[in-house]
C-alpha cells in the first residue's frame, strides 16, 4: 500500500508540465522500495558495460551547453520537495530503455573514495549541486562511475565514465525542465 | 692547553645558556606583567559587550547559569517539577547499565547506559563521530563496534551525539528538533503530531522517556532492587506500588530528565568572571570573549541564549555525517516540510566543547579550532545547502586576524570550560554494575575488574 502511494506520488511529479508521461527514450527516474540493496557488496558484479551496449552512446557528447543554472537550480527545488516527503534515503532508480524495453537500471554510484553508494535522492541533489557548482568553471567535467542492473542476467554491472553533466542533462529531461 | 680550551668552552656556553634563560624567564615576566596590566581594561570591554548582548536589559545576570542545587531556578518542564529525590534517581539511572535489558544480541546485555554517549569526561558527549550505545566495546576514545557484531545489532547514530551539558535552557532537542511540544515547535502543527510528542513536554522530558525504546533500555531489571525501589517511591510519592516485573518507563524518563536539567557548567572560568571574578579567565580568554561578543564576529548573534545555544535553527552549510548512507541530511525541513527550513540545524551551546571531539551535526571538523576557521572564511562545505538558499545571512567571511581567531579559540577551548564535570557522576550504582559502560573492554580500561 506504502509503495502503492509512493509510486503514485513520484508518478505525479514525473509528469511532464503538460501533464505528459515522459517518453520511454529518456531515462525514467522511478522509486521502488522493493528493489533497494544496500550492500553492493552481496551482489553478483559482472564486467562493466559500455554505452554502446546500452545504445546510449550520443551520452560521450559534450553537453555542458545545454545546461543553465536556472534549469538545474529548478530541478534540485524539485529533488528536495520529494526528498522532503519521501526521505533522502529514498532509492532512485534511473532506468535506460530502449525501444520501450527495459535493458538495465542504474542503482548505485562510485564515489570519490572508492566505494560503492546507493543511488538515493540525496546522492542525486549532491550530484545536481556539484554541477551548479562546476557550472561557473572551466574545470573538467567530472566523470561518474555507476553500477548498472541487467535486467536480463540479474547481474549487476559497471557502468563507467559517464560524465556529471550529462547525467544531470536525463534528469532534467526526465523531469521536462 | 687543550683542557683549558674545552673549559672556555665550557664557560661560554653554560654563560649563553644562563643568558637565554634569564632573557626568556624576564620575558615571561614582563608578559605576564603587561597581561595583567590589560586585564582590568579587557574585562570592562567585555562587560560592556555581555550586557550589550544581553536581552531586556538583564545585564550579566542573563549569562549566569543557576547553580545545581538550586532547583528552582533551574528551567523546568511544568509537568515534570524538579526534586533533590527525582535528581538523585534520575543520575543513578543516567550512569545504570543494568537498565540495557532488550540488546538485540543478547550479547550486549547489561552493557551500556545513556552515559555511554554522554559521559561527563566527555563534556556530556561522546567524543566519538559516532556514538555507540549498545554493541559499543571500550571507553571513551577507544569505543568501537564488537567486531563479532552485525551492523544492525549496534546502537548508533549517524548524526554527531549532541551534548546533555546546559540542556535545561533548552525546550526541543536533537539537531532538527524533532522532539518536544514547546519551544520552537509550539507552533509546528506537523511536529506536534509526531508519535515522540505524544506527553506534550519539553523536548529533554520527551527525549528521555522514548530514549528507552530507541536504545533498547528497561527497567525490569532494576524493579527488583530494592535501594531503586525506595528512590523511585522517594522520588514519586503519588506513584502506586509497582510490581517488581512491572516496567515504569515514563517515571524513569522523567528522572532522567529532572538530572540531566541539573546539568550545568557553571563552574566554567566565564562564569566565575560573569559571577564577578574578574581573574577567573586569563587576558587570552578575554581577548576571546570580546572577539565572540563583539560586532566583528558577533557569535552572540545566534548562540544568545543563556547556556549560548538557541533553540532554533539556521543553515550554515555544515557538511553531513559520513555515515548517513543517504548523503544528505535535509535538518529541520525533512521535519517541517518547509522548503525554508532545509539544511537548518539547531543551535548546539559551546561550553565544554574542548573535551570531546569532532564537531558540527556531520562531526566534520577535527578541532574547535577548525570550526573558528570555517566561520572565519564563510563559505559553506555542503554545496546542496549552499543552492538551497538557505544559508543564514548572518553566515558571511568575518575577516578576523590570525590573532582574533586564536583569542576566540582560546574563549571557546578554556574559557567556556568547566574543569569540575566529575561532581555529576555517582560514586556507585545501587545495581553494582560498572559504569557509565559494562563490556569486558570497558570493565578492564574502568578498573571495574
Amino acid at each position: 500500500m506504502t509503495i502503492a502511494f509512493i509510486q503514485l506520488l513520484l508518478l505525479s511529479f514525473l509528469l511532464g508540465n503538460d501533464g505528459q508521461a515522459i517518453t520511454p527514450s529518456h531515462p525514467v527516474i522511478l522509486a521502488n522500495i522493493e528493489s533497494f540493496q544496500p550492500l553492493p557488496s552481496f551482489r553478483e558484479v559482472g564486467e562493466a558495460i559500455s554505452l554502446e551496449e546500452l545504445e546510449i552512446e550520443d551520452w560521450r557528447e559534450d553537453i555542458k551547453e545545454k545546461l543553465t543554472e536556472d534549469r538545474l537550480i529548478k530541478l534540485s527545488v524539485r529533488l528536495r520537495e520529494l526528498a522532503r516527503y519521501l526521505g533522502t534515503n529514498l532509492p532512485i532508480v534511473a532506468r535506460l530503455d530502449s525501444e520501450g524495453q527495459v535493458i538495465c537500471k542504474i542503482t548505485d554510484m562510485i564515489d570519490s573514495e572508492g566505494n560503492w553508494l546507493s543511488m538515493t535522492l540525496g546522492q542525486v541533489i549532491k550530484l545536481v549541486s556539484q554541477e551548479l557548482e562546476l557550472l561557473k568553471t572551466s574545470e573538467p567535467e567530472p566523470l561518474i562511475d555507476l553500477l548498472v542492473k541487467d535486467e536480463i542476467s540479474g547481474k549487476y554491472r559497471p557502468l563507467l565514465d559517464v560524465s556529471l553533466s550529462r547525467y544531470c542533462y536525463e534528469l532534467l529531461q526526465a523531469f521536462n525542465f | 692547553m687543550k683542557s683549558e680550551n674545552i673549559a672556555i668552552k665550557l664557560f661560554v656556553v653554560s654563560s649563553l645558556t644562563l643568558f637565554v634563560t634569564l632573557s626568556g624567564m624576564s620575558l615571561a615576566y614582563a608578559l605576564d606583567n603587561s597581561e595583567a596590566d590589560i586585564s582590568p581594561y579587557l574585562s570592562n570591554r567585555l562587560k560592556q559587550l555581555v550586557k550589550f548582548a544581553a536581552p531586556d536589559n538583564r545585564g550579566l545576570e542573563y549569562f549566569i547559569l543557576p547553580e545545581s542545587e538550586d532547583l528552582d531556578s533551574i528551567p523546568a518542564d511544568p509537568q515534570n517539577p524538579l526534586t533533590p529525590e527525582k535528581v538523585r534517581l534520575g543520575q543513578l539511572l543516567f550512569h545504570e547499565t543494568a537498565l540495557s535489558i532488550n540488546p538485540i544480541n543478547p550479547k550486549h546485555w547489561q552493557q551500556a547506559s545513556c552515559a555511554s554517549c554522554h559521559f561527563a569526561q566527555a563534556g556530556f558527549r561522546s567524543n566519538l563521530a559516532q556514538a555507540l550505545g549498545t554493541g559499543g566495546w571500550g571507553w571513551n576514545k577507544s569505543r568501537h563496534r564488537d567486531s563479532e557484531a552485525f551492523p544492525v545489532e549496534i546502537d548508533k547514530p549517524n548524526i554527531l551525539a549532541p551534548s546533555v551539558l546546559n540542556s535545561a535552557e533548552q525546550k526541543v532537542t536533537l539537531w532538527d528538533g524533532r522532539v518536544g511540544s514547546t519551544g520552537a515547535n509550539t507552533r509546528e502543527a506537523l511536529v506536534q503530531e509526531f508519535d515522540v510528542n505524544r506527553f506534550n513536554m519539553d523536548g529533554l522530558e520527551t527525549q528521555a522517556i522514548d530514549a528507552f525504546t530507541v536504545h533498547r533500555l528497561g527497567t525490569a531489571a532494576i524493579a527488583k532492587i530494592p535501594e531503586y525501589q525506595e528512590l523511585f517511591a522517594k522520588a514519586f510519592p503519588d506513584r502506586p506500588y509497582v510490581a517488581a516485573e512491572v516496567e515504569d518507563l515514563k517515571r524513569a524518563g522523567l528522572a532522567i530528565a529532572a538530572y540531566e536539567r541539573t546539568l550545568l557548567a557553571n563552574e566554567a572560568p566565564f562564569q566565575k568572571w560573569l559571577k564577578g571574578d574578574k581573574k577567573a579567565m586569563s587576558a587570552k580568554e578575554l581577548r576571546g570573549g570580546i572577539v565572540f561578543f563583539s560586532f566583528k564576529a558577533n557569535c552572540v548573534r545566534c548562540h544568545s541564549g543563556p547556556n549560548l545555544a538557541r533553540d532554533d535553527f539556521y543553515a550554515v552549510g555544515f557538511a553531513d555525517h559520513p555515515n548517513n548512507f543517504s548523503g544528505l541530511d535535509l535538518g529541520r525541513g525533512a521535519i517541517t516540510r518547509r522548503a525554508s527550513d532545509d539544511f537548518k540545524f539547531k543551535v548546539p551551546q559551546l561550553y565544554n566543547l574542548a573535551d570531546s571531539t569532532p564537531y558540527g551535526h556531520g562531526a566534520s571538523f577535527g578541532t574547535l579550532r577548525e570550526v573558528v576557521d570555517y566561520f572565519n572564511r564563510g563559505k559553506p562545505e555542503n554545496l546542496a545547502a549552499k543552492y538551497s538558499g538557505n544559508i543564514s545571512r548572518f553566515f558571511q567571511p568575518l575577516n578576523l586576524t590570525e590573532k582574533e581567531v586564536d583569542d576566540l579559540t582560546a574563549f571557546l577551548e578554556t574559557g567556556l570550560r568547566d574543569p569540575n564535570l566529575s561532581r555529576y557522576v555517582p560514586k556507585r550504582l545501587p545495581s553494582g554494575l560498572c559504569f557509565p559502560n559494562n563490556d569486558p573492554e570497558s570493565r578492564q580500561q574502568l578498573g571495574c575488574d
